[in-house]
């Protein structure tokens, strides 16, 4: 193995060239200094080699976010995974190939039957990407970004080779609106604004996607009344009232009423 | 976001670098002309910012009547549908960023099984090809006439000049 020496720029170029939207770089030494979650989900103790995780994110099209609930936005999820999934694999792989130990963390890999059992996840790529200046904790729990407000996929590549990191986000880019708890049809989020975030009931979000799998599984209210991201101002997209009539209609479609269905029976 | 004049060219040169063979481009004008398909499929009334439906395709070269395997036939198609998402992903993003609006519309748009729900939205990628001129002769003048395409489109807010229009 020939020890290559890398420049952030390379790695941010390689990442791209790969699929990545967003491309942020986290010395561990962030997980120390905040003390957000417990140490045994620092991205050290996960792999003890590492020195930087590599966050990578990319958006999910607002336009197919807007269809929510929806088959489309279903396969969206399914191919920004893949995408992700692949991405980091191979930048894993470029960063091995040159010298300098990786692997990709998968984007989740737990499935919805053991988050209920234990609702926590072995790497939080949110975190990563908050301490990779990717963007700030939203009220629903998600990374939100400037680009993109919360609607985007997240992976970490967890690596060896020590690089600067990237200045976090100062502030909060989560207004702290709370329309993503206005709109969420299983109630799922309550607290006092002075919280950072949320307490979130993750039980009862679960439990709904695990009632309707298949196409209807995905829910994302949360995600599409979000007002922050320049994906906006993109698609045109500014009038977040019309989800709240949508809003009524999806409390019977998760009660199975407006569906006509009391579960799904596709694959 | 930056605004950079894309070209067909350049559209189709980054499309064939994500790994498709067919790159054609239809105007939503040919929707309305034509008439083959219900108005709530149209690609603008799927999204309002439509001026332009960009259609990939990879052939198949092994049909299911040429294999002994179904097996093998549906990976093929699996693989190429996979193929063809990624690279549909890409080119909106592409587009994106260059300043024009774009979204993607998965090879599978309508699910097995799932057309009887009234939300689920679903976009003939078949007329989009044909409407871009693939199953003409210019179009096929590289494949054995008979070839089977698995196909993807991206609805997008770039316009083509009139003297754009074709397949390639």
């Amino acid at each position: 193995m020939i020890r290559r020496e890398l420049s952030k720029a390379e790695i941010t170029a390689a990442a791209r060239k790969l699929g990545a939207e967003l491309v942020g770089y986290a010395p561990v030494s962030r997980w120390e200094e905040y003390q957000n979650l417990r140490e045994e989900f620092y991205p050290h103790h996960v792999w003890p080699l590492t020195k930087t995780v590599i966050s990578l994110a990319i958006p999910s099209l607002f336009p197919i976010v807007e269809t929510k609930i929806s088959h489309l936005y279903r396969s969206q999820y399914n191919n920004t995974n893949s995408l992700l999934d692949k991405s980091a694999y191979m930048l894993a792989a470029f960063l091995n190939r040159n010298g300098h130990a990786a692997i990709p963390i998968c984007r989740d890999g737990y499935g919805v039957g053991v988050l209920k059992e234990k609702p926590i996840a072995a790497f939080s790529h949110v975190w990563a990407g908050y301490y990779a200046g990717l963007g700030s904790i939203g009220w629903n729990h998600t990374l939100v970004t400037r680009q993109f407000g919360p609607r985007h996929r997240l992976v970490s590549v967890l690596t060896a080779l020590e690089i600067e990191g990237d200045p976090m986000i100062e502030g909060n880019l989560c207004n702290k609106c709370r329309l993503c708890e206005k709109g969420c049809p299983t109630q799922s989020f309550s607290g006092n604004k002075q919280d950072k975030y949320s307490n979130m009931e993750k039980a009862a979000c679960t439990n709904r996607r695990e009632r309707f799998k298949g196409p209807f599984e995905h829910c994302g209210f949360c995600l599409k009344v979000c007002p922050i991201g320049e994906d906006r101002k993109l698609y045109k997209s500014t009038d977040i009232s019309k989800y709240f009539n949508e809003a009524k209609s999806f409390a019977a479609w998760s009660s199975g009423v407006g569906a006509n269905i009391s579960e799904w029976r596709g694959r | 976001m930056v605004s950079v004049k894309l070209t067909k060219a350049q559209i189709i040169a980054k499309a064939k670098e994500f790994g498709a063979e067919f790159v054609g481009f239809a105007s939503i004008d040919k929707w309305a002309k034509h008439a083959d398909v219900a108005i709530e499929f149209y690609p603008q009334k799927i999204w309002s910012q439509t001026r332009t439906v960009v259609i990939l395709g990879v052939p198949l070269w092994l049909s299911i009547e040429q294999t002994l395997s179904l097996a093998i036939a549906k990976e093929q198609e699996r693989v190429t549908s996979d193929l063809l998402d990624e690279a549909a992903y890409r080119i909106a993003l592409f587009l994106n960023n260059n300043g024009y609006p774009s979204v993607n519309i998965p090879c599978d748009s309508n699910g097995e099984n799932i057309a009887d729900f009234p939300t689920v939205t679903v976009f003939s990628h078949v007329w989009a090809a044909h409407y871009a001129g693939l199953g003409q002769n210019r179009a096929l003048a590289n494949w054995q006439h008979g070839t089977q395409w698995n196909l993807v489109s991206i609805l997008s807010a770039f316009e083509l000049e009139c003297d754009q229009l074709g397949a390639t």
